[in-house]
């Protein structure tokens, strides 16, 4: 009953670089150059945002002898929402802090969460508005192909 | 009564700024729901039903996190 | 995420519910768990009205798949009694019960009130609300039936619902349709027969009746900025059938002002009332949501008219005052006035009796009548370890006629609540 319409970019615009602190230091995503990124926006106010990280946290253990990357950037306002939640998962990535937006708007989203999937070329794939358990075996799909294209 | 149905909404619509979906943190709160607590609102309405001529109006709407 | 509720709330409680967490925090919610909502209503009138305890459960969960359903029940149980519109007299007065096995009588100087419609009530209600299309749409589908030992009500509600703006703007279009049965006890007397003595049986046409509704409404929802949101609604509302209210009756007078002494053989003074078998509705709504530094106002404006005569304008405020660790105070104002439907009356003379017929109309029940309802409670509330939520919350409602010859009504309600998550 329900079509999922995740748009595809139809030229692969190249994906905003960026800076942004971390709890344990500063992640730079252009050192990640040559790996398949996901990246995720995500607040401790919206509830699918949380409902996705079982599922991310699964992705990362299932590729993690590959070169793929996760970054969840976090929009809370108040930055210890956001830490009480991520204390409550075991999670495997980096998680980042953009409480200004600056990076949100430089992707561009139209609801939360809003993950994007970049190629090891730096450019940017599909992009994912919310969180559907019926999408989670295509986004698998889509980050499996773009890991088969990298030569070894 | 639909002139003016149209014309109010018409204005606001104009009226508004686009909010960013990082920017519904307060809207996304549980005390900023249309109805925050429906059993109350559902007893209330009966109560009033009961001894009013008049009924119903709210319907169904939007707001909140826009999540999803 | 969208709140739902059936567009039409009637005598009985078809609210489809909320999605996710209502008066608790979603924070912490367990996925896929069922948000449990509960309540006990205590009700009370002035001078041995009625009185009411209504418990109510409702459960909503949250599906794999995004859908959201939800179940509700509410059970009524009522004792005491109800004006029947007729008038106090100075003279003790004699009234036969509906069901014509039995008498009661007033006092001088006292309110006639009959206890016959007082019973027991049950209502379900389930909805299931998914999306459709795209995920920028939403159709919820409700049902809902009650019934009470003379009363058996139907409905079924479709509600469609679409995002735009980067879901800013909201557009819902709703159709109801509910089908009502009443079996008075006693049956569906003729209008504007004659009450009779109880030993001589009732002017009864009829064992049953029934009556269908349709409504429609078509709503915005708009987010102002990051604060505030309003909503507005515009509802239309048809009813077909048998509208009047069985049990109730109008005082006969003389020239004099005294309850007429002219009647027919086995007669009393009284005539059963009679409403049109139609009714047309439109009400307007707006609401504003908005969000302080720390505390929420809820208000809203509601205008309704009808082709009864019947204008109303209804305005409802909340202030959800925050005390910090979850817990709130919540005063809530509610002021409503009504004009009086066109065929609104005290009483009907002699003349005016007799030259009635099924297609005029006239109806003593202060319901109609103009008046003005103010009402002011509290509402408290309080987390309960991580995921639940304690309230109470008590309300006085006070209605005052225009004409003093209606009664006032004052109520008293206190309600305690427990809202909780249950994982299966």
């Amino acid at each position: 009953m329900l079509l999922l319409f995740n748009p595809v970019y139809a030229d692969y615009p190249t994906a905003p670089k960026f800076q942004l602190p971390t709890n344990q230091g500063v992640i730079d995503i252009s050192q990640l150059q040559g790996k398949v990124i996901y990246i995720d926006f995500w607040a401790s106010w919206c509830r699918p945002c949380k409902n996705s990280f079982p599922w991310m946290i699964a992705m990362k253990e299932k590729f993690k002898d590959l070169p793929f990357e996760i970054i969840a950037i976090n929009l809370d306002k108040d930055k210890k929402l956001a830490d009480e939640f991520i204390a409550s998962q075991n999670i495997n990535f980096p998680v980042a802090f953009d409480p200004q937006a600056n990076v949100a708007t430089l992707y561009g989203m139209e609801g939360m969460p809003s993950s994007f999937l970049i190629d090891p070329d730096g450019k940017l794939r599909i992009r994912y508005t919310g969180f559907w358990n019926k999408s989670k075996n295509e986004k698998e799909k889509a980050i499996y192909n773009l890991l088969n294209k990298i030569k070894p | 009564m639909y002139k003016i149905f149209l014309s109010l909404s018409l204005l606001l619509l104009s009226a508004c700024t686009t909010v960013q979906p990082w920017d519904k943190d307060l809207l996304a709160k549980p005390s900023m729901a249309l109805v925050p607590s429906e059993i109350d609102n559902a007893l209330d309405e009966h109560i009033y039903f009961s001894k009013e001529a008049s009924m119903g109006g709210q319907g169904v709407g939007g707001g909140g996190c826009g999540c999803n | 995420m969208r709140s739902t509720k059936k567009i039409r709330d009637k005598l009985t409680i078809a609210s489809a519910t909320l999605l996710q967490a209502t008066s608790v925090t979603a924070a912490e919610a367990p996925e896929g768990a069922w948000n449990v909502n509960t309540a006990v209503l205590f009700y009370s009138e002035n001078d041995g009205r009625v009185s009411a305890i209504e418990p109510v459960i409702s459960a909503t969960k949250e599906t794999a798949d995004g859908d959201i359903i939800n179940y509700k029940a509410v059970f009524d149980s009522l004792t005491g009694a109800t004006p029947t519109g007729a008038l106090i007299a100075n003279v003790e007065q004699t009234f036969t019960n509906p069901s014509g096995n039995g008498e009661y009588k007033i006092p001088a100087g006292e309110l006639p009130l009959d206890d016959t419609f007082l019973d027991t009530r049950v209502a379900l209600s389930g909805s299931w609300n998914t999306a459709i299309i795209d995920d920028y749409s939403r159709l919820i589908l409700g049902g809902n039936l009650s019934k009470e030992f003379d009363y058996t009500s139907l409905g079924f509600s479709a509600n469609f619902l679409r995002d735009f703006n980067n879901r800013n703007t909201t557009f819902s279009t709703a159709i109801g349709l509910s089908s009502d049965k009443i079996e008075p006890s006693g049956g569906i007397p003729t209008a504007f027969a004659n009450m009779k003595t109880a030993k001589t049986g009732t002017n009864r046409d009829a064992a049953d009746d029934s009556k269908t509704i349709t409504d429609v409404m078509f709503g915005v929802t708009q987010v102002i900025n990051r604060r505030t949101l309003m909503q507005f609604n515009l509802g239309f509302s048809e009813s077909s059938g048998y509208m009047n209210d069985p049990y109730k009756i109008i005082s006969v007078l003389d020239t004099n002002g005294d309850l007429t002494t002219a009647l027919g053989v086995d007669d009393l003074p009284y005539v059963y009332e009679n409403r049109p078998d139609s009714r047309s509705r439109q009400t307007f709504f707006w609401k504003t949501v908005h969000h302080l530094t720390e505390d929420v106002i809820n208000v809203s404006y509601r205008y309704h008219t009808d082709d009864w005569g019947i204008d109303s304008h209804t305005i409802d405020f909340h202030y959800r005052y925050e005390l910090g660790n979850g817990s709130y105070l919540q005063p809530h104002l509610r002021y409503y006035s009504q004009s009086a439907a066109d065929f609104s009356v005290t009483s009907l003379t002699e003349a005016e009796a007799a030259a009635a017929t099924s297609i005029t109309y006239a109806s003593a029940d202060y319901r109609l009548s103009e008046f003005v309802t103010n009402t002011f409670g509290v509402k408290y509330a309080m987390p309960v370890g991580k995921t639940s939520e304690f309230s109470v919350r008590a309300e006085v409602i006070s209605q005052v006629q225009n004409d003093a010859l209606y009664p006032d009504l004052d109520s008293f309600i206190i309600q305690f609540g427990y809202d909780f998550y249950f994982d299966d």
